[in-house]
């Protein structure tokens, strides 16, 4: 399983990307928005973690831009956010052909159950 | 009197006339001689033929001045004083026709003359009447000023607006009525106007009798005699004093609403500073509840022993504390400035409370509580459900928390009223004391000080609660026995509602 983590905070992306390698996963991290774009585009992973509150380039922007070139839903990608977002836009996103919303902090057994079903879809 | 001596001096000659006439006939005739010597004998004989004759004459001459007097001068006299009498100005005269035919109808006709400058006289006082009317009791106020600022007159609603008489006012000087603060504007307004006839509206304070002031629109218009030259104005002065008012009111509002715009701004920049906020604090909670998943999960990190496992999870706990302390301060600042969106939706009732109950029959075995879910009817609602799902969750916690652990009773259920559905979560606890109650949904209140370190809540709780259910248009309030029972009930309107 190969797991593209794109998240600015050095805190939680070792967190996690340390869990997921402790599962047996390979976990590239990306901690801004342009390279997370090429990464995502160069299609080298199963499952994307992508946090939104990024400065510059955001999570935001990284979806629209995959919303212009194609299918967004082919690069499956779970939308990880901290912020206040509502009920109705995580729903809007998953729409668009996000996978899935989570919230922060996250439950890493849960994001791992999460993950396996999206590689799987 | 011409008249009669012209007569008289007509007859005298014509009499003359006939005289010399006579003579001349006389001489004619060769009989002057004769007719002198028959006078002279007449008038030595008998001289009083002389006397009878000369007293005929004057008594015809007399009689006739007196005719003439009485039918024709007399009465033309009259009519002339009567016409001085109207040039004057006094219509109320007696006109007698007398005397000569001529005259009689003369008189008729002054007559009819009069009558007709009487009945011209009767419509011109009406008019004047009128328009006098119009003008003294005119909204605006009149007043003629002289050049030099004097008031030679004013109407009547002008006076009764100062609070004066017309009488008082008359002869007095226009300052007299200016508000201190505008005698100078006025004055400046007045000169200019002097000197270059423009005389736009201004707006001047006026003062009355007992000294309030007010704001008018004064206008001033030339006056002239009758050579033409400038002798004062007529003022029109209009009380502007609602008109203020409203204006005031008007720019009143105006600020309000600056204001208010304001005050949202400052919200909208307090709210995004606050959401801003709750994502940094949110933040370093990741890790440390990911490490204590990583650590706390079987030989993820290297085997544990209980003691650290059990240190572990105090800090798990904690770390859970915190979040929910931040998401309910967010939450609660968010209720106060009316800041809270809600996500409506159809949602059946008793399948809501269906999974209330599932989801919290683990926590209630543990605690040996009686945990029973008394909804019967099928209702569906429109509305929040995760909100309203918050705020069942807060309560149930609450009951849990002062629930005895045996012995202990909690029921949850849903029932309409009206076009209300009433949820409500009953416990047999230790209750709420009645000095407590009044404050129960105040913030951060807590029930008892030994009950804070149980107490799982942040004090937020309720407030949070009230917050929600009246955002979405319902109510909250509780019942409770101290030492009994507590029931807490929440109502939430049907917007859209079903009954099978």
């Amino acid at each position: 399983m190969k797991i593209l983590l794109i998240d600015d905070n050095h805190n939680i992306s070792d967190m996690i990307s340390q869990y997921m390698r402790l599962k047996g996963c390979d976990c590239m991290v990306v901690d801004n928005g342009k390279d997370g774009l090429g990464q995502i585009l160069a299609k080298n992973h199963d499952v994307a973690l992508l946090d939104l509150a990024m400065p510059e380039f955001s999570g935001y922007d990284i979806i629209e831009s995959l919303e212009k070139d194609g299918n967004l839903k082919e690069h499956k990608i779970i939308v990880l956010t901290a912020y206040s977002i509502t009920e109705a836009k995580m729903k809007e996103l998953e729409k668009r052909g996000v996978y899935l919303c989570v919230k922060k902090p996250v439950q890493l057994n849960e994001l791992a159950k999460v993950i396996q079903s999206c590689a799987a879809s | 009197m011409r008249i009669g001596l012209q007569i008289a001096i007509v007859l005298t000659s014509f009499a003359y006339i006939v005289a010399a006439i006579g003579y001349v006939l006389l001489v004619q005739l060769n009989k002057v001689d004769t007719l002198t010597a028959e006078i002279e004998k007449l008038i030595k004989n008998s001289p009083q033929v002389i006397y009878l004759d000369i007293f005929i004459f004057i008594a015809v001459t007399g009689s006739l001045i007196f005719f003439i007097i009485h039918f024709i001068t007399n009465p033309v006299r009259k009519l002339r004083d009567a016409a001085d009498k109207i040039v004057r100005g006094d219509l109320d005269v007696k006109i007698d026709p007398k005397g000569t035919d001529e005259v009689r109808d003369l008189a008729i006709s002054f007559k009819a003359m009069v009558n007709a400058l009487r009945k011209d006289e009767e419509i011109e006082s009406v008019a004047v009447a009128k328009y006098k009317n119009f003008y003294d009791r005119s909204p605006v106020l009149y007043l003629t000023i002289s050049l030099d600022g004097f008031i030679g007159d004013c109407n009547k609603s002008y006076a009764e607006r100062m609070g004066y008489m017309v009488e008082e006012v008359i002869g007095t000087h226009y300052n007299k009525y200016t508000a201190p603060k505008d005698l100078q504007t006025m004055t400046n307004f007045f000169e200019t106007w002097k000197q270059t006839g423009i005389s736009k509206n201004i707006e001047i304070w006026l003062k009355t009798k007992d000294g309030t002031t007010f704001p008018a629109l004064v206008s001033l218009s030339k006056l002239n005699d009758e050579k033409g030259n400038l002798v004062g104005c007529t003022t029109i002065i209009k009380d502007i004093s609602e008109i203020y008012e409203s204006r005031k009111k008007l720019e009143n509002d105006v600020i309000m609403e600056l204001q208010v715009a304001e005050i949202k701004k400052m919200e909208k920049l307090k709210d995004e500073f606050a959401s801003m906020m709750t994502h940094e604090l949110k933040t370093p909670l990741t890790p440390i509840m990911g490490h204590c998943e990583m650590l706390k999960e079987p030989a993820l990190l290297g085997e544990l022993n209980q003691t650290q496992l059990d240190s572990i999870d105090k800090i798990y706990q904690n770390a859970q504390r915190l979040e929910r302390l931040i998401g309910d301060a967010m939450l609660a600042q968010r209720l106060e400035i009316g800041q809270m969106s809600f996500d409506k939706q159809k949602f059946e009732v008793p399948k809501l409370m269906s999974e209330v109950h599932n989801d919290y029959s683990q926590v209630m075995k543990e605690k040996q509580i009686k945990f029973v879910n008394s909804t019967q009817e099928n209702l569906s609602i429109w509305s929040d459900k995760n909100r309203v799902r918050q705020v069942i969750d807060n309560l149930i916690q609450n009951a849990i928390d002062f629930t005895p652990k045996n012995d202990g009773i909690i029921e949850i259920g849903a029932k309409s009223e009206d076009s209300k559905v009433i949820f409500y979560i009953k416990d047999n606890g230790i209750g709420i004391p009645k000095e407590v109650q009044p404050i129960m949904f105040k913030k951060f209140y807590q029930v008892d000080a030994s009950h804070r370190r149980r107490h799982t809540g942040t004090g937020l709780g309720l407030v949070i609660c009230k917050g929600i259910v009246e955002g979405l248009g319902g109510a909250i309030w509780f019942e409770s026995e101290p030492g009994k029972s507590t029931s807490f009930y929440f109502s939430i309107p049907v917007e859209v509602f079903w009954k099978n």
